[in-house]
């Protein structure tokens, strides 16, 4: 019925979804809310880290005669531009996949921008609805220009531009620190912290600040896509469960069971035990592939839960398919806890890796902060230790302070 | 109202919940929600359904548009036996049958906007495509009172009158004939009760349509209902036109629950009938006729023999045994504890002679009626009484109603377990 | 609830008296007038009815008068709670302790969730009883065993052991009153004691009540919305309509003849069972246009003028309330002529001059 109320007091123009409501209480958890601007810090520092940090000049000029590469002798070149794609100076390809969003987030940033001069009188939702079809489309073109990218394999021949900084006449300019995760200086090992190397090196004599810069792109991966993996398995099966019941619910379960009955540490331990040389793929795998259970166990409840909804009994009775209704109307409501439960999965799975580096089964190759840790605990480097505990310390608590400000927010009960 | 073809005939159907136990789920027994109940629905009319929680009114309203997957029984809509089609035909011709729930609030999608909620329907069922179907939502919402604006509103915006209002829209997108309204009303703050009665009401003259409307309010189910069905315990107990049922209610059950219903008259404080004792669990229901823990009126047969549906006066069935000619007593006294008296002579249609001679004829088939009655005043639970006379009253039953006769056995088969 | 049997009970003694209460709620959505000014009283030995529709502030207030609102977000901001020539709302927590569950006892609408599912009912009553009495535990069991008799439950010695899980919603009940009934209060307060339960067990619960009134003296105050149960059960009746008490009185004169244009409406939408015959079930409900405003959208003046067809520009200002026989009020700038217009029936009729039920559907639409 009309309230006739609202005749007297101006009409509201636009009504909240259900998202914005969730996001509107969730701002009122502050330090929840200030830490996704610390994980969104974490994960720009994660783009940017070539900007701050490689041994690979911007701008170089060695005059004619000079130096010992003749090929390179008499040009001009921005060598830092080509070493983001070189293959073989960056041997991962998370290096190269954070190197391709330094320059795709910023183009997709102004294409946004640019679309919004023109279309200025759009409606809050009109603009949400947008921004997440922008989203989509820009994350597919994303992928498909990487993958592109990817695939050509672009490498080039080692050069050592630092040994070329000292030649007479030739002029480079590096990055703020200039060296590179994997540069080795033999003759600058174990150091303390000192101007040159702010936090000191390891016993390669790696500098320590760069790996620790680079190690964010580690961890935020490995969580990230270890969470995905597992929430991807746990809600296929959860749901599986939870809609069909009966026979395909009693199998479901008994594998749960199963997987739950191994402790999973010492699950991934003996898994990543098999492995002889375990990159961060193999880690992020094993931790996928042994963590669905929760998510699995979570989706199922709420499949049960919704399942006997009067407004899923009214999508029955309406004759729609049966897959209309998992997905449509099952599926949308019952991802809400999942979200909750997957951020504070992304920092248990950044735990997990460094526990796994700790224990000397994590990627001994990749700069994380698991690794790094692990060195400053053979060599007795206070430096090292402090340095990538602190760092683990702060991506953890700003991603649980995320997740229990989801969960509030979510949770009808605890509303403010 | 007899005139009227009839539209959806429910014939003896059953919705037996398993209970399962242990690591096999071994199937130890079960909950009898709704067991073996008949009654039909004719082409613009409403039946009420009520009882009191447990009695299995919702579970029978879901069973027969099968959101619950019946048991057992057939659900003719017009003359199709709806629980022998296949998953397509039933999507199909759900289109014909909708329901309407209590809680407004988890009967909408919170997900979806008013105007998906009520469109998706019209869109899948390939009704009107694309402005069509907004247009369709509009003058849907303006039907059931709401502004054709609300389209773009999520439901939480909305009050529970209002979000019932979505759900009658829903319900009617489909142009459907048949409706449950599962306790549609009772949520709802009185006020507001009263539009959405009257909204519903309307909208049965203006799409000619029929509605089961099942509900725990009496007062409700009779200002609306053309005819009543009682349920108790999962059986139905007396099915009457409206007016039959309220002014000459023949079950004892009936009686009471008319009785208990508070009036807002305070002149009428009226000498109530209390029922005592609590309804039994439908898991372990009494043996014999299934209200005979709570009767005042209970005598012999009521304990060990199944009552049978009866026809005391045209259109008026009662599951009882006062009105069976086979079992009705002939002690007064058993009548004198009655709540209620019955205005008309008990008679009996179709057979042979009027209701005094039944009773002579019964008796000996009732030895003794006052032997039962001392219990009940305490009786909380069921204590199947297992004498002699309780198997040849079996005996004699099983071939009077063949229907009847396998619920019977599986009795005598209980009786006897506790027995031994 | 003592009508005409028990009368020896009942006196002049005012037990509960509430004067011009105030309880907001400090929330977001700003400052929310649940209860605005209200006041009442009880007597010894009689039953209020607190009757009014969900949001009306019924609860708010009974849980005012125990002092059992959540603060913050909620306040009581003004008014006395006068009980036994005590203020309530200037006593310490510490006071307020001794007055509940003693002096003042309280039974929930929620039978299931009022009990504790991991002690025996016995366990639960007797700590109520050791907490207020003076009594040491094998007493305490007896008295126990006393009180679940007088409720009605069969065998109590045996089912003081259960469980909560063991018994019936209606027996839960009956143990909730057992032990809000064990100190011996003089004030009962009956939050919808009944709504969750079946029409049967209904029955049952009030005539309990009423049969344990007669024999205690105590006073009720019931909380309900059902208006057949109040005609049942109560003395005096209070009507509530958005945080404000709008019709007061005995509950012959409120019932027969209303004055409040909201009473009336509330009367009139009920569908009723008549059993004089002269029922058709094309009679349309009469019916109250619009619906119960929000606390943050309550009208300035008459609260319920946006919805009342007598409304006009005086209703903007507070209405006065009216005394129209003694001890008989409304709070409306018309009652007496509302008074007038209405016809001393309660089965739905309207009022003579025909204008009462207008078509709403329709007006709301246009609207």
């Amino acid at each position: 019925m009309t309230d006739s109320q609202t005749s007297s007091s101006p009409p509201r123009p636009e009504y909240k979804t259900y998202g914005q409501i969730v996001w509107g209480q969730f701002k009122k958890y502050r330090l929840s809310y200030y830490s996704v601007y610390g994980v969104l810090a974490l994960f720009v520092i994660a783009m940017v880290a070539p900007v701050l940090a490689m041994n690979v000049p911007f701008y170089m000029h060695i005059p004619e005669g000079v130096g010992p590469y003749t090929q390179l002798q008499g040009t001009t070149s921005f060598p830092w531009f080509a070493a983001l794609f070189d293959q073989n100076f960056f041997d991962s390809g998370v290096d190269i996949f954070f190197n391709f969003l330094l320059f795709y987030v910023p183009v997709s940033l102004v294409g946004w921008t640019l679309m919004m001069r023109f279309k200025k009188d759009l409606t809050d939702t009109a603009r949400s609805k947008a921004r997440l079809r922008f989203i989509g489309i820009a994350s597919l073109v994303g992928i498909v220009l990487f993958s592109v990218i990817y695939l050509m394999a672009f490498s080039q021949p080692y050069v050592d531009y630092a040994s070329l900084k000292e030649l007479e006449g030739a002029r480079l300019i590096f990055p703020l620190i200039e060296y590179s995760y994997r540069d080795v200086d033999l003759m600058a090992v174990s150091q303390g912290p000192s101007l040159e190397h702010f936090l000191g090196t390891d016993r390669q004599g790696r500098d320590v600040f760069t790996r620790l810069i680079y190690g964010t792109r580690i961890s935020l991966t490995i969580g990230v896509v270890a969470v995905s993996i597992y929430t991807a398995i746990g809600l296929v099966l959860g749901s599986l469960a939870g809609f069909f019941g009966g026979r395909v619910d009693n199998i479901i379960l008994r594998m749960i069971e199963i997987m739950m009955c191994f402790p999973v540490l010492f699950l991934i331990l003996t898994l990543a035990g098999f492995i002889e040389e375990p990159s961060i793929f193999h880690i992020m795998l094993i931790i996928g592939l042994t963590g669905w259970t929760g998510i699995a166990r979570l989706v199922r409840g709420e499949f049960l839960r919704l399942r006997n909804q009067d407004f899923v009994q009214a999508a029955i009775a309406l004759g729609f398919t049966r897959a209309r209704i998992i997905f449509r109307h099952v599926l949308p409501n019952a991802v809400q806890p999942v979200f909750v439960s997957a951020t504070f999965g992304v920092a248990g799975a950044i735990l997990i890796e460094a526990t796994l580096s700790f224990l000397g089964v994590g990627p001994a190759n990749a700069p994380s902060w698991g690794q790094i840790l692990t060195s400053g605990r053979n060599t007795q480097q206070m430096t090292l230790i402090l340095s990538s505990g602190f760092a683990i310390f702060v991506t953890i608590s700003l991603l649980n302070l995320i997740g229990e400000g989801l969960r509030d927010a979510t949770d009808p009960k605890l509303r403010k | 109202m007899s005139v009227a073809p009839t539209l959806l005939e429910v014939r003896n159907l059953k919705k037996h919940f398993p209970i399962k136990k242990g690591l096999f789920n071994r199937q130890v027994g079960s909950v009898k929600a709704v067991d073996g109940i008949s009654f039909e629905v004719n082409a613009n009319e409403t039946v009420g359904l009520v009882g009191e929680s447990g009695c299995g009114k919702t579970t029978a309203g879901r069973s027969l548009l099968r959101l619950l997957e019946p048991t057992d029984g057939e659900v003719l809509y017009k003359g199709q036996d709806i629980l022998k089609m296949g998953p397509a035909e039933m999507r199909s011709l759900r289109r014909n049958l909708q329901i309407i729930f209590q809680d407004p609030f988890s009967s909408l999608n919170p997900r979806m906007t008013i105007e998906s909620i009520i469109g998706e329907a019209i869109t899948f069922h390939k009704v009107a495509q694309g402005p069509e179907v907004r247009e369709m939502v509009e003058g849907l919402l303006e039907r059931v009172g709401l502004q054709p604006s609300y389209i773009t509103r999520y439901p939480h915006e909305f009050s529970g009158g209002q979000r019932q209002r979505v759900g009658i829209a829903r319900a009617l997108a489909l142009n459907p004939d048949f409706i449950v309204c599962d306790e549609a009303v009772s949520a709802l703050d009185v006020s507001v009760q009263a539009q959405v009665i009257n909204l519903l009401m309307d909208l049965q003259q203006e799409f000619n349509l029929s509605y089961l409307f099942i509900a725990h309010d009496l007062s409700v189910v009779q200002h609306i209902s053309d005819r009543i069905a009682v349920m108790y315990l999962g059986q139905i107990a007396e099915f009457a036109e409206c007016d039959e049922l309220y002014d000459n209610p023949l079950h004892p059950y009936t009686q009471a629950l008319l009785s208990a219903i508070p009036q807002p008259n305070p002149r009428r404080r009226a000498q109530r009938i209390i029922l005592k004792g609590d309804v039994p669990s439908p898991m372990n229901p009494p043996s014999g006729c299934r209200f005979h823990t709570r009767c005042p009126a209970c005598f012999a047969p009521c304990k060990t023999v199944e009552p049978r549906t009866v026809e005391p006066t045209p259109g008026h069935k009662v599951r009882c045994h006062l009105y069976d000619p086979e079992f009705a007593p002939n002690d007064p006294d058993i009548w004198a504890r009655l709540p209620r008296q019955p205005e008309a002579p008990v008679t009996v249609t179709g057979d042979e002679g009027d209701a005094p001679a039944k009773r002579d004829a019964s008796s000996d088939a009732a030895p003794d009626g006052t032997d039962g009655v001392a219990s009940t005043e305490a009786a909380e639970t069921a204590e199947p009484a297992a004498t002699s006379t309780v198997e040849e009253a079996g005996a004699e039953r099983s071939d009077v109603s063949s229907d009847n006769a396998s619920a019977e056995s599986a009795e005598a088969d209980s009786a006897a377990k506790s027995n031994a | 609830m003592a009508n005409d049997s028990s009368k020896t009970n009942t006196s002049d003694e005012v037990i509960l008296k509430v004067d011009g209460l105030k309880t907001y709620f400090y929330t977001d959505d700003g400052v929310l007038p649940s209860v605005d000014g209200v006041s009442f009283e009880i007597k010894r030995g009689r039953t209020l009815g607190l009757v009014g529709e969900s949001g009306s502030g019924k609860s708010v207030t009974s849980l005012s008068v125990l002092r059992l609102i959540p603060q913050p977000p909620g306040k009581i901001v003004d008014g006395q709670i006068l009980f036994g020539g005590q203020d309530l709302t200037k006593l310490t927590e510490a006071q307020m302790r001794k007055v509940r569950g003693n002096d003042i006892s309280m039974i929930f609408q929620e039978p299931m969730t009022s009990l504790n599912p991991v002690f025996t009912v016995g366990n639960q009553i007797i700590e109520a009883i050791l907490l207020h009495q003076d009594m040491d535990y094998a007493e305490a069991r007896e008295y126990a065993i006393d009180m679940l008799a007088k409720v009605g439950i069969p065998a109590p010695e045996q089912r003081i052991d259960e469980y909560p899980h063991q018994m019936s919603g209606g027996m839960k009940q009956r143990v909730m009153i057992a032990m809000a009934l064990s100190s011996k209060p003089k004030l009962l307060i009956a939050d919808e004691p009944t709504t969750a339960l079946d029409v049967t067990i209904q029955a049952q619960i009030l005539e309990l009540l009423k049969s344990l009134q007669g024999e205690a003296g105590m006073s009720i105050l019931f909380i309900t919305h059902d208006l057949g149960v109040v005609a049942e059960t109560c003395d005096d009746v209070a009507v509530m309509y958005a945080g404000r008490i709008v019709e007061y009185g005995d509950v012959y004169t409120v019932f027969e003849k209303p004055a409040h244009p909201y009473t009336i409406g509330l009367f009139n939408s009920l569908p009723t069972i008549d059993t004089t015959g002269a029922r058709g079930r094309e009679d349309r409900l009469y019916v109250i246009p619009g619906m119960v405003p929000r606390p943050q959208d309550f009208p300035s003046g008459c609260r319920f003028r946006t919805r009342c067809q007598f409304a006009t520009e005086k209703c903007a200002q507070l209405p006065p309330t009216v005394e129209l026989e003694p001890g008989h009020t409304a709070a409306c700038w018309y009652a007496e002529k509302v008074r007038a217009g209405t016809q001393p029936t309660t089965d739905g009729s309207v009022a003579a001059d025909g204008s009462v039920a207008p078509n709403e559907d329709a007006a709301e639409v246009a609207r």
